[in-house]
């Protein structure tokens, strides 16, 4: 019997259609070793189980602050007011939560086992069937569990699921290429040319992400591998760093390259975690920002652009 | 994109200059058919039925004002010019006689009447009808408790909505005509056999002696008169050429009237004549009977496919005048609008839904693939229409050609609303398990939103009684009684459900009311049944009928032999609200603990004001169309039920009752009657919709939705028949030719997974305005991005509104 380690997840998504082909499940796992300033996932950054509060559904009845053992929670004029050194959800089992009427508090991470997760995959494997689909693992950084991450490719092969990877590239090469033999189909962020800037906006230096992403296409030249980079504004928004991005991709044997427009879709997640956003108020990118940005992928990818919807 | 009706585009000129002139006036209900017919039929009350239906039929059709409109290809109209709907004073027209009742503009009602028509009304069709409609028919042969159940306070103009009865505000369930017949045999063809049929007649065969005569001369009648109707379109259109001073549209007329001379009398010999003859048959099909959801365009692209080929093959036709055509006859449907006079019935066709039903697809006699070239021109004609016309539906089959498929999706996508889907997958096998021929049963057509017919086979037409499955839930929390009805209790004394120790027990309860209301509305039907015959004749209907020309017999005897054995429609309406509700009840009570009996009637019963804490419990329970084990068992344990319950039934012309979920618009007008429930549901809000999860309530994207349906289904049991689903798609679910891959292969599964229905609609910038307004009962889906995870808690509203302000980032 393998390994069955578990692992900490933070969301499944059913019908998920942007993430590696066809119709698919993702699975997004919980903890990530970047800290991009623009991230629309902020909870899945830690590690650890949190939670989120948000103001806007709290009928303010105090339920949770009876309920929490840790006195972690007082109720303010604007509403909770959670002091999060004192919170610890192994111990109380997010007490908060469960009694909310309104689910203003939710948890954000759950553990479970790889075949209790592929058994809430297989739920949908006629759709990836007949759309050439099946499961993404995201996150966060699926890398960084790698024991689960073995247990879930492993587990995936045994069902026949065809499993997509979205990841930030860092991580040992050992691990990265150890993972590549079994997936079908990788998702590789690229978010800036320059290590210095990499490591400034990300936390991290893009050096060995870089390594991993040549390494990957000598191991596995078969292995499909799409780059995409998330187009932040004042970080990588000009032509000529997207332009030397499309090209490392090129030279590095991408197969597709794909631009993601910043959105602020992740805004009030940072406030459900109490947390600082950088691109408060910032303006999302329109049609007409990201036009000469994706000429300037174009040059490099010219029939991998976004596809044109058909007319009718 | 949200495209306002009024907003006439089309890419055919003359599509845009007739849509133009009618898409904004405001509707007349005619009243001329009602005047033509009530005079003929004052004459012949010394006659049989079916004969005075045929002789008034075409008494309309001999006197009935014809004109031809600019522009019009295929002529023929059944009231004013613009938009009209006909009154038929038979069924309901006894209303009239109330006071206030026939104010010029009556508040409420979408229509209005000239002075001139409220003199027809008063002078000429009460004095005759007063007395002698359905509806007073029925009103009086219901017992007393039966009585109660189905009107408010006794009025029997004002349903109680607890059991709605359809059958007194149309004359049939729906039902689709034999064009086909029409086109190759032409009138004169069903007007030969007639006549050879009344000459063969025997007083020494007892299967084919003089009982039958006054059909097969009411077929005559009816023949002759379809033959008139058209000769006097003929007359109209060369008079109209003669005087024409634009040689086009002289040309123009001239055919029209060579057309008009030849069909529906003869078999037609063109594209063009097929469509016209099938125009005149089901405006006829209009001045005989009000069918619910206006009559049914059939299987299009294969009648019509024929005549088609040949004018292609012969160069007389090419794609562009096929498009005008259709249109040219979508554009006569949409200018009919389904009025209903009274609150009974608008109530249950709101904002004039319609249905004139037109199938697509499915498979040939031998199983392959029936897709063809006029399939595709059919489906391009919907996507191009200015307006929501003709209700078009694909007949689903798991060998669907992939492009035609990805075609249909296009067609999805564009926002038009159509086409839906009905599953050969899942109705061959249940009309088969109903004892139907194999090659028979794919022969099926769809029939009303989301029924189906065998057009020379069924014969059942009553129209269908709904049961409000949420008020039946009152009756087992407040022990008998409905919150908003004070009266004395409808339903039966099941207990205080305070003094209830577990979730079986109120179950129980619950069940027993249950029973009680399904079999009162099965004695409402049969009731029913039994009076049709006398009230009611089809001879057009009848004479398209294969069964009813052979055996001499009007459709609205209702027991043809070698009938489809179906019988009355239970349509339930509520049922999502009734399974979330248990599972809240099960679920709070129960098993959390989070309030008792006590309290959740007391929340319930101030619809939930001051008890926001409560409401959010009710709210937040498990609900159906999550694929949540323990909701979808209760649904299933709920279709059984029902379902079994039809099955020890048998209707009075012997066919089995059968349980459907259709509910057209009852879940509006039923939830208005409803106090608050269980689930969350304020008083007075809308119920859930055919077998559909609530609004707001599927939170696990749309596979989920799909098996959480799937296993509510009680595959075994016999007496089931449509099973009306609707899924929203979210914004950027289903971009590029990617997106539109993937909602084929979503409706391959659904397919797969034997559904019976389906339909998707975009999630539009309209649709999330609204949701942004109301979050509670448009749940607002965020929308699909890469990497993006969506949470638990829902989008804030400052987040929406950021959305909102930006809609070309998330939407198509």
């Amino acid at each position: 019997m393998h390994n069955e380690s578990r692992g900490i997840c933070f969301n499944i998504q059913n019908y998920s259609v942007h993430d590696g082909p066809g119709i698919r499940t993702i699975l997004f796992m919980k903890g990530c070793p970047l800290r991009c300033a623009w991230c629309s996932n902020p909870e899945s950054q830690r590690f650890e189980q949190e939670i989120g509060y948000s103001a806007d559904k709290c009928l303010g009845c105090g339920r949770c602050v009876e309920a929490c053992p840790n006195k972690a929670l007082a109720l303010g004029s604007n509403g909770l007011v959670i002091t999060r050194e004192r919170c610890s959800i192994e111990g109380c089992g997010a007490a908060c939560s469960e009694v909310c009427p309104s689910k203003a508090i939710a948890v954000y991470g759950f553990s479970l086992s790889p075949s209790e997760a592929l058994d809430k995959v297989e739920r949908d494997s006629a759709f990836y069937a007949r759309s050439g689909g099946g499961m993404t693992l995201s996150g966060g950084e699926p890398l960084a569990q790698p024991a689960f991450l073995d247990g879930l490719l492993r587990e995936a092969e045994k069902r026949a699921v065809d499993v997509a990877v979205e990841s930030c590239g860092f991580s040992s090469e050992q691990t990265m290429l150890e993972m590549c033999k079994r997936i079908d189909y990788l998702l590789f962020d690229l978010k800036h040319p320059d290590p210095a800037v990499h490591e400034r906006v990300t936390g991290v230096s893009n050096e060995p992400i870089l390594r991993n992403l040549a390494s990957i296409r000598k191991t596995y030249p078969s292995l499909p591998v799409h780059v995409r980079t998330p187009v932040v504004p004042g970080v990588n928004d000009t032509p000529d760093v997207i332009a030397s991005m499309a090209r490392l991709a090129c030279d590095l044997g991408a197969t597709q390259y794909e631009l993601l427009p910043f959105h602020r879709m992740g805004e009030q997640k940072y406030r459900f975690l109490d947390r600082e956003y950088q691109f408060q108020g910032r303006a999302q990118l329109t049609a007409e920002d990201l036009q000469p940005l994706l000429e300037a992928a174009n040059r490099y990818f010219p029939t991998k652009a976004r596809e044109e919807e058909e007319t009718p | 994109m949200y495209r306002p009706e009024t907003a006439v585009n089309s890419p055919r000129e003359r599509t845009r200059r007739i849509a133009a002139r009618f898409v904004d006036s405001q509707p007349l209900l005619s009243v001329e058919r009602a005047r033509l017919f009530t005079a003929s039929f004052k004459t012949t009350e010394h006659l049989p039925l079916v004969l005075r239906w045929a002789m008034a039929v075409a008494h309309v059709m001999r006197h009935i004002d014809v004109r031809i409109f600019p522009d019009e290809l295929i002529v023929g109209r059944g009231g004013p010019e613009g938009r009209y709907g006909i009154l038929y004073p038979e069924l309901e027209g006894a209303y009239f006689s109330l006071s206030g009742t026939l104010l010029e503009k009556q508040e409420g009602m979408p229509h209005q009447f000239t002075s001139d028509d409220l003199a027809v009304i008063r002078d000429e069709l009460l004095p005759f009808w007063a007395g002698r409609t359905f509806r007073e028919s029925l009103a009086y042969s219901l017992p007393d408790d039966l009585r109660r159940l189905v009107y408010k306070d006794g009025d029997i103009y004002t349903p109680s909505m607890v059991i709605y009865e359809s059958a007194t505000v149309r004359h049939s369930l729906q039902w689709v005509l034999d064009y086909k017949k029409v086109i190759e045999r032409g009138f004169e063809g069903l007007h030969a056999e007639a006549s050879e049929l009344l000459r063969t007649l025997d007083i020494n065969n007892p299967r084919h002696n003089w009982d039958k005569a006054p059909f097969y001369r009411a077929v005559i009648v009816i023949c002759e008169a379809m033959r008139d109707f058209a000769l006097r379109h003929a007359e109209c259109a060369r008079t109209m050429a003669a005087s024409c001073d634009d040689p086009h549209r002289r040309q123009e007329l001239e055919t029209i009237a060579d057309i008009c001379s030849h069909v529906p009398w003869k078999p037609a010999r063109t594209f063009h004549e097929a469509l016209q003859a099938q125009w005149f048959t089901q405006l006829a099909a209009r001045f005989e009977q009000m069918h619910g959801g206006i009559v049914g365009n059939g299987r299009v692209d294969q009648y019509l496919y024929p005549l088609y080929q040949k004018d292609r093959e012969a160069g007389r036709l090419n794609e562009a005048k096929t498009m005008e055509l259709l249109d040219c006859l979508w554009l006569n449907m949409a200018q009919f609008l389904r009025l209903q006079p009274t609150i009974a019935g608008l109530q249950i066709y709101e904002g004039n839904a319609h249905w004139e039903h037109t199938t697509l697809g499915g498979v040939l006699a031998d199983g392959k693939d029936a897709v063809n070239e006029l399939s595709l021109l059919v489906l391009r004609s919907r996507r191009e229409m200015p307006l929501p016309y003709p209700d078009v539906c694909v007949r689903m089959h798991p060998d669907l050609p992939q492009d035609f498929l990805e075609e249909v999706v296009q067609t999805i996508k564009s926002g038009c609303g159509a086409p839906k889907f009905l599953n050969d997958a899942e109705i061959i096998p249940v009309l088969r398990a109903k004892g139907i021929e194999e090659a028979e049963a794919r022969d099926y057509c769809g029939s009303g939103c989301s029924e189906v017919r065998l057009i020379n086979r069924d014969t059942y037409l009553t129209g269908t009684t709904w049961v409000n499955l949420a008020a039946v839930l009152e009756m087992a929390l407040y022990n008998g009684h409905c919150s908003m009805s004070t009266d004395k209790p409808l339903g039966l004394t099941t207990g205080d459900p305070r003094k209830f120790t577990s979730y079986e027990a109120f179950e129980e309860a619950f069940l027993t009311q249950l029973r009680y209301i399904l079999r009162q509305t099965l004695k409402q039907l049969y009731i029913t049944d039994t009076l049709r015959p006398s009230q009611m004749a089809a001879p057009l209907i009848s004479a398209l009928h294969d069964l009813c020309m052979a055996q001499g017999r009007d459709i609205s005897e209702g027991n043809l032999e070698n009938s489809l054995r179906s019988g009355c429609q239970v349509g339930i309406t509520g049922f999502a609200t009734v399974v979330d509700s248990l599972a809240a009840i099960r679920y709070l009570i129960y098993e959390q603990g989070l309030m008792d009996m006590d309290r959740l009637l007391q929340v319930l019963s101030r619809n939930f004001e001051g008890f926001e804490v409560e409401r959010h419990h009710c709210r937040n329970a498990p609900k159906y169309g999550n694929c949540i084990a323990a909701v979808d068992a209760i649904g299933r344990k709920l279709e059984q039920f029902m379902v079994e319950e039809c099955q020890l039934h048998v209707g009075y012309y012997g066919g089995q009752p059968q349980i459907i979920y259709v509910p057209v618009t009852s879940h509006i007008a039923m939830g208005r009657v409803t106090g608050a429930l269980p689930n969350g549901r304020r008083a007075g809000e809308a119920l859930s919709a055919g077998i559909s999860p609530s609004p707001g309530a599927a939170r696990s994207g749309p596979t989920a939705v799909l098996h959480s349906v799937a296993e509510t289904k009680y595959e075994a049991g016999t007496a089931r028949a449509a099973r009306m689903l609707d899924i929203p798609v979210p914004p950027r679910g289903v971009d590029g030719p990617e997106g539109t891959r993937n909602l084929a292969a979503f409706i391959r599964v659904w397919c797969a997974q034997k559904h019976w229905h389906l339909h998707l609609h975009m999630e539009d910038e309209a649709l999330l305005r609204t949701a942004s307004n109301d979050p509670e009962k448009f749940r607002f889906h965020p929308p699909h991005l890469p990497g993006y995870a969506s949470l638990p808690n829902d989008l804030t509203p400052e987040m929406i509104r950021s959305i909102l302000s930006c809609p070309q980032n998330f939407l198509e």
